[in-house]
């Protein structure tokens, strides 16, 4: 009993301070309908301020404690509130996911740049250990009553804000209507920008208390995901309810706490599946959900603008990238090609994101995960040989996608009767399940019918031969990587033609409007569940070919991070694109980790050189700055890329040479008479001059061409659409916060 | 018997009462009207009936079989299409292809009465007079026309039942006229059964044999355009005195 109690009021506390931080993301999540995923990272930082000021500057608590989570905290808030996410409005849900994972993201890199990761850091409980008082026989610190209370008095304070005030209500009416809101004398904008304050000083204060009871060791990503648990909670609360919220963040608490006190300590398992338990709670209640109706025009016009190319044109492009590489490979050492072929592969993973966000409006937080399912199936099933003559069978390969594809349909089957965005917090549930459960399975148990030792990640890393199929051995580098950008440029121009087919129209009209492509007769559930699979199939084939050029994979290999990197820098480029995929797979597999080991080398060999250190963390923090400023461009880097260069087609002499330049580069390394980095740096150079001496020379071809029906249409539309029946603002506004 | 049958559907948002005790019939053949000013609950009753929203009370029936709790898709799969008053087109598909992939969706529904989706996209183009714009982008068309796009995506489908939101706002006159004859066509060449809301009087008196008046989410007459035009609670709610 007296146990029991112990953990429970243990548990009680957790609840408390996943409450706290799940109702800072109901909050701007109801009055801006940004959902944001950086709200563990914000925890994180404001936890790693909150030691800097009390532990590293020697401040009293309470005025470090002021300052973190009264100023500094809400501050950034409303910073981030207005100098970001209100740029976001009419872009797809993709894009304001994203952006937030990119704060995420920079959050993550810029703690670990100020607080150098490997000097340890513990934060201490408020007055100490010692402050304690008795409970029904049972210990409770002070620390852990503040925060319980503060659990209480912040369910209490937003309840009567929503319910009691004009502020309360006008928040609930901006998510309703904004336009109706604004007619009326409202200003949604400065409700919003208040909305994320309070958010973020809610994470800060949720991120201050959970350290130490969690404790104590400030660590980035475990006090990322740690915060991050408490979606479950907001999920729980359908992300508009107060009550439920905290009620779903105390039962989290609690269930945490009882796994802990009472699964037996035989079973290996149990303390990963307590670390996992808030994301499989989370996937639970999407199961439990009721169905979101269908509304008509829900979906205004977005922003994200994508043309979808001719299959000559996209087969033309395809040879001339398997042309570039072929070129290449001469003049590239082996790890240079390991380094392109880690970026093709992630390309491959980007692409399966193309086909499902890009072409059928459907988020998958963790592309990379399923790819870890992939690998795992073709460690187990789909190897030959020993020792270097060890090889992936096509057999192996052909199960591994097939099992995917499975895994997929399953994740994303009860989401799937729910709006978009409950489908992405179930694949990021999975990619966290994946982490926490899947891969942490290092220790051999015995299964119970087989009577064998078993497990899932044996010691934690797995050694991944290359693939042969037939005469087509990936032992050497070079096979290695045409295979992958032929795999690449294969899947690609397919994905196109796809697209061009009744199945990828289809997908289109669901995407634009799943109302009337309901009405019409599409089985709305059956075909996001087939876009789904087939797009975790190309994920397994990606991460297959992933884990195989890297040859040895570990937990890092899969963390979510890494899939959500994946994902911002593919929308970076242009979710709606095959290039798109191709740039955000670079620039995730090898750019930014080219530039960093470059950095870093530079640094080393300069004796410590500042400014290349930080030069280094700085290419650390970009991928997040450039996910952060899609708000302007939210179709991505390859449209605008496109549109620079298109005028060129008709300054045919400058276009010659401009090729001509790169073959006299090109031949120039290719006979050793000047180093790699030339090539690299004459193509950037003539990139970039070249529209502009095209501009020069030819000015005419380079003005933009006149579409003033478009303008004219496209602001007519949404006139249109705002011509409201009057009905959806009250619904809306009635059955939340109840 | 009519094609489709709404009988007592009452719906409410939170408090507010927005259908009650609606009951409208809609026979086959004809173009069956529904008039109302704005706010009188027309788009939310197409809503209930197309299956968007689920009714509180009440039932609807398609040629004798109730579809109350069938969802949008099985509904239209029974034959029921509808176009939005608010528009729900295809924004990144040309015109064609947003009448293309109804039919391609439509052939979707098992091999019985598969269409030649090629050739219907064509012929429906051609029937309701977007041969000039086929190839333009769907956003950069203008509005009236727009609207047009959805009957003609509507159409493909086959349906046995259409509803049609506010399918002539915006045109001019001779394009509601020619509008109206397009709809008398329908009706008496495929026998089909149409709802039509539209505030162009002219129009739906042309147009109409049946016409039911709703205001304030009830039903405050039913009848010919006569009868109508000359009852005093229609007049008084919505016509205004002649």
């Amino acid at each position: 009993m007296h146990l029991f109690l112990e953990y429970t009021i243990l548990g009680l506390v957790t609840g408390a301070v996943y409450g706290i931080a799940a109702s800072g993301l109901v909050l701007t999540y109801t009055t801006s309908g940004i959902f944001n995923f950086a709200q563990g990272a914000m925890a994180m930082f404001a936890a790693f301020t909150y030691w800097q000021f009390r532990f590293g500057w020697n401040w009293p608590a309470p005025l470090a404690l002021f300052m973190v989570i009264v100023v500094l905290a809400p501050l950034a808030g409303t910073i981030l509130y207005g100098g970001i996410m209100r740029g976001l409005r009419n872009t797809a849900e993709v894009t304001k996911i994203v952006v937030t994972i990119g704060i995420m993201l920079g959050l993550i890199a810029l703690a670990q740049w100020i607080w150098n990761p490997g000097v340890p850091r513990t934060d201490q409980l408020f007055f100490g250990g010692a402050a304690k008082f008795t409970v029904f026989g049972v210990d409770v610190t002070d620390h852990e009553a503040i925060a319980l209370g503060c659990g209480v008095l912040i369910a209490i304070g937003i309840r009567l804000l929503f319910k009691s005030t004009r502020t309360g209500v006008a928040m609930r009416a901006v998510v309703d209507n904004t336009d109706l809101l604004q007619l009326n004398g409202g200003r949604p904008e400065r409700l919003a920008a208040f909305s994320w304050a309070l958010g973020a000083g809610l994470a800060a204060l949720a991120g201050v208390l959970i350290t130490p009871i969690s404790g104590g060791t400030l660590d980035v990503h475990v006090l990322t995901l740690l915060v991050l648990d408490s979606i479950a909670a907001a999920v729980f609360g359908r992300l508009r309810s107060i009550w439920w919220t905290f009620g779903g963040a105390l039962v989290l608490g609690l269930a945490g706490t009882y796994v802990l006190g009472y699964f037996p300590p035989t079973w290996s398992w149990a303390s990963n599946f307590r670390i996992a338990l808030p994301m499989i709670v989370l996937f639970v209640v999407l199961l439990v959900l009721p169905q979101d109706r269908l509304r008509g025009a829900t979906v205004q016009r977005t922003r994200e603008r994508f043309t979808v190319p001719t299959l000559p044109s996209a087969l033309t492009w395809g040879v001339i990238l398997i042309a570039v590489v072929l070129l290449l490979e001469p003049i590239m050492g082996a790890a240079d090609m390991g380094a392109l072929t880690v970026g093709i592969t992630y390309s491959i993973i980007a692409l399966s994101l193309t086909l499902l966000t890009g072409y059928g409006g459907e988020i998958n937080l963790a592309p990379v995960s399923f790819g870890a399912i992939a690998t795992i199936i073709v460690f187990h099933l789909g190897l030959t040989g020993n020792g270097t003559a060890q090889r992936i069978t096509l057999w192996g390969i052909l199960l591994g996608i097939a099992v995917t594809a499975v895994v997929g349909g399953l994740i994303a089957l009860p989401a799937l009767r729910l709006r978009g965005l409950y489908l992405a917090l179930a694949t990021l549930a999975f990619g966290v399940f994946v982490s926490d459960m899947v891969i942490a399975d290092i220790a051999p148990h015995i299964l119970p019918i087989f009577h064998v030792h078993f497990s899932i990640f044996p010691n934690g890393a797995l050694q991944i031969p290359p693939p042969k199929v037939g005469p087509i051995d990936l032992n050497s580098p070079k096979t290695f990587l045409t295979v992958s950008t032929i795999l690449f440029v294969v899947i690609g121009v397919g994905l196109i033609a796809l697209r061009r087919s009744n199945y990828g129209r289809r997908l289109t009209a669901m995407k634009d409007s799943p109302a009337a492509a309901a009405t019409l007769g599409q089985n709305l559930i059956r075909l996001k569940l087939s876009v789904f699979m087939l797009s975790a199939a190309i994920a397994g084939l990606g991460g297959i070919l992933l884990s195989s050029v890297s040859a040895n994979v570990n937990a890092n290999t899969f963390i979510i991070f890494v899939s959500l990197a994946l994902v911002m820098l593919t929308v970076v480029g242009g979710i709606g694109s095959v290039a798109g995929a191709l740039m955000g797979g670079l620039l995730a597999g090898t750019g930014f980790t080219a530039l960093t080991s470059t950095f870093s080398n530079l640094a080393t060999d300069h004796g410590g050189g500042g400014i290349w250190n930080v030069l280094a963390n700085l290419s650390l923090v970009a991928p997040a700055l450039i996910g952060v400023s899609l708000g302007r461009s939210p179709s991505g880097a390859v449209p605008d890329i496109v549109a620079n260069y298109r005028p060129l087609w008709r300054v045919k002499s400058v276009l010659a040479l401009g090729v001509a330049a790169e073959v006299v580069v090109y031949l120039l390394v290719l006979t050793k008479v000047m180093g790699n980095w030339w090539l690299v740096l004459a193509t950037a150079a003539i990139a970039i001059a070249l529209p502009a001496i095209g501009k020069a020379v030819d000015p005419d071809a380079f003005r933009a061409p006149a579409a003033p029906l478009v303008a004219a249409t496209s602001a007519q539309m949404p006139a249109a659409a705002a011509r409201s029946d009057g009905v959806p603002a009250v619904q809306g506004a009635v059955d939340a916060h109840t | 018997m009519p094609t489709l049958e709404v009988t007592e559907v009452c719906m409410a948002f939170g408090g507010a009462q927005v259908l009650s005790n609606v009951s409208i019939s809609v026979p086959p053949g004809h173009v069956t009207g529904l008039i109302g000013p704005n706010g009188a609950g027309k788009t939310t009753l197409f809503n209930v009936v197309s299956g968007l929203l689920a009714p509180k009370s009440g039932q609807i029936t398609m040629e004798g079989r109730d579809i109350t709790k069938a969802g949008p898709a099985a509904r239209a799969r029974r034959g029921l299409a509808r176009t939005y008053q608010r528009l729900e087109l295809f924004t990144s598909l040309t015109v064609r292809d947003n009448i293309r992939v109804a039919g391609e969706i439509r052939n979707t529904w098992g091999r019985r009465g598969r269409i030649d989706v090629k050739a219907e996209t064509e012929r429906i183009i051609e029937l309701v007079g977007l041969a000039d714009v086929a190839d333009r982008e769907v956003s950069e068309i203008p509005t009236a026309r727009a609207r047009v796009v959805e009957v003609a995506r509507a159409l493909m489908t086959q349906p046995r039942v259409l509803l049609l939101d506010e399918p002539a706002s915006g045109q001019t006159e001779q394009e509601t006229e020619d509008f109206g004859k397009l709809l008398r066509q329908l009706v008496s060449e495929r026998e089909i059964a149409i709802c039509l809301v539209e505030h162009d009087v002219s129009l739906v008196m042309g147009t109409c044999e049946l016409i039911h008046v709703l205001d304030y989410g009830q039903i405050i007459a039913s009848g010919t355009p006569d009868d109508v035009k000359n009852d005093p609670a229609v007049v008084n709610a919505y016509l205004g005195a002649p």
